[in-house]
């Protein structure tokens, strides 16, 4: 049985509350009770600003979500869930999404296989290349992706005119470019995350008879784990979210999500067009904030450690 | 004898990432230096290696004759400065905010990131929306007419309003990432300082300018210098949210190249341009790692 709460209930309630906290107020002694109430008080405004600065930076947001739902062209405006459906149905999309995870997840994986070597050699290994090697990382970490793009351009045409291999629109040629920028990006970031395995595990390792790689197979992937999902998902978002090579070297055939969003754009003729448009954002947008939102914590502490 | 054969295992462990660097960084570059050398364009791609080596001739071109280039540099530099300034007065006041405790912080942390993760088709297509010159979908023009402040539809993307448009989107995604450089920094300064100058009575001002701010300059410093490694980088923002009706106004560098290189087919300039800008960032980048020192020993 659910008990109906009465006003008279909530006034008593209310008020046994308010004189408390006017008990304390006047009672000058009761410094425990001033300094909650300060706390209080401090809190309350803090939430509102909090409040104020988020409200500020998702408005933007909401009007993906207003518009996808709503078509404006009928007045009154109509709820309408159509261009969902829509969007969902249109096979090219669907070959862009699908264009976009196999891009991503190729750098990835090629990023971190290779990067996880590199990066235990940063981090453990005494070496007089150790510091020049980091400091060309770095460097490389800093070019414009624009430098890289004429060269591609040029080399890939003249790969498929003299060994007959086609790089242009295809996935390989994508996940090379791709890896230029998400591959010392990874080997900084996993370093960081090596350098926080205390060092007497691996010097024990060795004492018992494990060679350095086997020593990375049992010990540092499973314990890094954790922060090698996190520059996982770091380089698949930063190619997920790639526009300068994906739009000058790619066609059609390996257009990425991205590349779509931009092309929609450029063709918004009526207010259909306009609501799959924001439709599609969502669907783009989505799943890399569903994942920021699960991680948080480890990928704020990731983010800060790589910058310096 | 030990030292060589790490050095030995440190070369074995890198090699695979060097091979692709070789092939994805190192190689690119070398032959970008050498297009630039050459007047390689479309109809002589072809044979590349019998392009005709013309020395210098493109570098001083681009610095003399092509103006288009020097406006760019003019253009990115006045982007520059608004961008990072804003941003970083934005993100020293919230980080400041968010140094102290309160329920929700780190939700609120998580939602201000939002913007940094989003994808940059999708935030500045969002952004040139809210400006566009069509009445029935730009909110920003219709606020504004609605407010009476102006009555007919102002065109944000030409003429000398162009840049307003993007450097309130570029703020608007970029702050959040230098407010977590910031953060990291007031975490590390000693709560016992504040705690001995209250004592002294230092009131909130003087805590901020004397105590705060000196101590979080190196940070600032390093923001300040990423964001404008950031900012020369920018091609994304222009790209989406002026597209094809880029103007004199709005150009920067890398749209430049882009423009040399697909519409213009002059492989040789485009290369040069993009030897300069490679040259300018590496010098910042230079100055960074000096910078970066300073922090660590701090």
């Amino acid at each position: 049985m659910i008990r109906s709460i009465k006003l008279s209930q909530i006034y008593t309630y209310l008020k046994n509350q308010i004189l408390r906290i006017l008990k304390s107020l006047s009672n000058t002694n009761n410094d425990d009770a001033n300094k909650k109430i300060k706390v209080f008080n401090k809190n309350i405004i803090n939430i509102i600003i909090a409040l104020f600065i988020m409200s500020i930076v998702l408005l933007p947001y909401s009007s993906f979500i207003v518009n996808s739902i709503f078509n404006f062209a009928i007045n009154p405006p109509m709820l309408t869930l159509i261009s969902y459906g829509r969007v969902i149905m249109n096979p090219f999309f669907q070959n862009c999404l699908i264009n976009s995870l196999v891009i991503s997840i190729g750098t990835t994986f090629i990023a971190i296989a290779v990067g996880i070597f590199a990066s235990y050699a940063l981090s453990r290994i005494r070496s007089r290349w150790r510091k020049t090697y980091e400091l060309f990382l770095y460097i490389l970490q800093m070019f414009p992706g624009v430098a890289f793009i004429v060269p591609y351009f040029i080399i890939f045409i003249l790969i498929k005119k003299h060994f007959f291999i086609q790089m242009q629109n295809t996935y390989h040629g994508m996940i090379l470019t791709y890896t230029s920028f998400a591959l010392p990006f990874s080997i900084l970031m996993l370093k960081n995350f090596i350098n926080s395995i205390p060092k007497e595990l691996d010097e024990q390792a060795q004492i018992d008879g494990c060679n350095r790689f086997t020593l990375i197979y049992k010990i540092i992937i499973p314990l890094a784990f954790p922060g090698i999902l996190v520059v996982a998902i770091f380089s698949f978002i930063i190619s997920w979210n790639e526009i300068l090579f994906a739009y000058t070297l790619t066609k059609n055939e390996t257009m990425t999500a991205s590349i779509y969003i931009i092309k929609r754009l450029q063709f918004i003729r009526s207010y259909a067009d306009w609501m799959d448009w924001n439709t599609a954002c969502i669907f783009v947008t989505l799943p890399i904030v569903i994942i920021f939102a699960l991680l948080q914590k480890k990928m704020i502490s990731g983010l800060s450690s790589n910058l310096y | 004898m030990k030292n060589n054969k790490s050095n030995k295992y440190f070369l074995l462990f890198i090699a695979p990432a060097l091979i692709i660097t070789l092939f994805v960084h190192v190689l690119p570059i070398l032959s970008s230096v050498y297009i630039s050398l050459t007047n390689l364009n479309m109809f002589n791609l072809q044979k590349f290696f019998k392009a005709p080596l013309i020395g210098f001739e493109n570098y001083i071109n681009i610095l003399t004759k092509n103006s288009e280039f020097l406006i760019s540099f003019k253009n990115i530099a006045f982007f520059s400065v608004i961008v990072i300034s804003s941003s970083i007065i934005i993100a020293v006041f919230i980080s400041l905010f968010f140094n102290q405790k309160f329920p929700g912080k780190t939700i609120t942390i998580a939602v201000v990131l939002i913007p940094y993760f989003t994808m940059d088709s999708v935030a500045y297509g969002l952004w040139s929306n809210f400006f566009s010159d069509n009445f029935d979908i730009g909110p920003v023009n219709s606020f504004l007419m609605n407010i009476n402040i102006i009555d007919k539809p102002i065109f944000w993307k030409i003429g000398n309003q162009a840049m307003v448009p993007i450097i309130i989107a570029t703020i608007w995604k970029s702050w959040p990432l230098l407010c977590i450089i910031l953060l990291a920094g007031l975490k590390g300064i000693p709560k016992d300082i504040y705690e001995a100058s209250m004592i002294d009575g230092a009131n909130g001002f003087m805590r901020f300018f004397k105590i705060t701010l000196p101590l979080l300059l190196p940070y600032i410093q390093m923001a300040t210098v990423l964001s404008l490694i950031w900012s020369i980088h920018s091609y994304n923002n222009f790209l989406v949210m002026y597209g094809a009706s880029i103007t004199e106004k709005t150009i920067i560098p890398s749209i430049t190249i882009m423009k040399q290189l697909t519409i213009g087919f002059n492989y040789g300039v485009a290369s040069a341009m993009a030897v300069i800008l490679l040259i300018i960032i590496l010098i910042i980048t230079l100055v960074m790692i000096i910078k970066r020192k300073e922090v660590n020993v701090q």
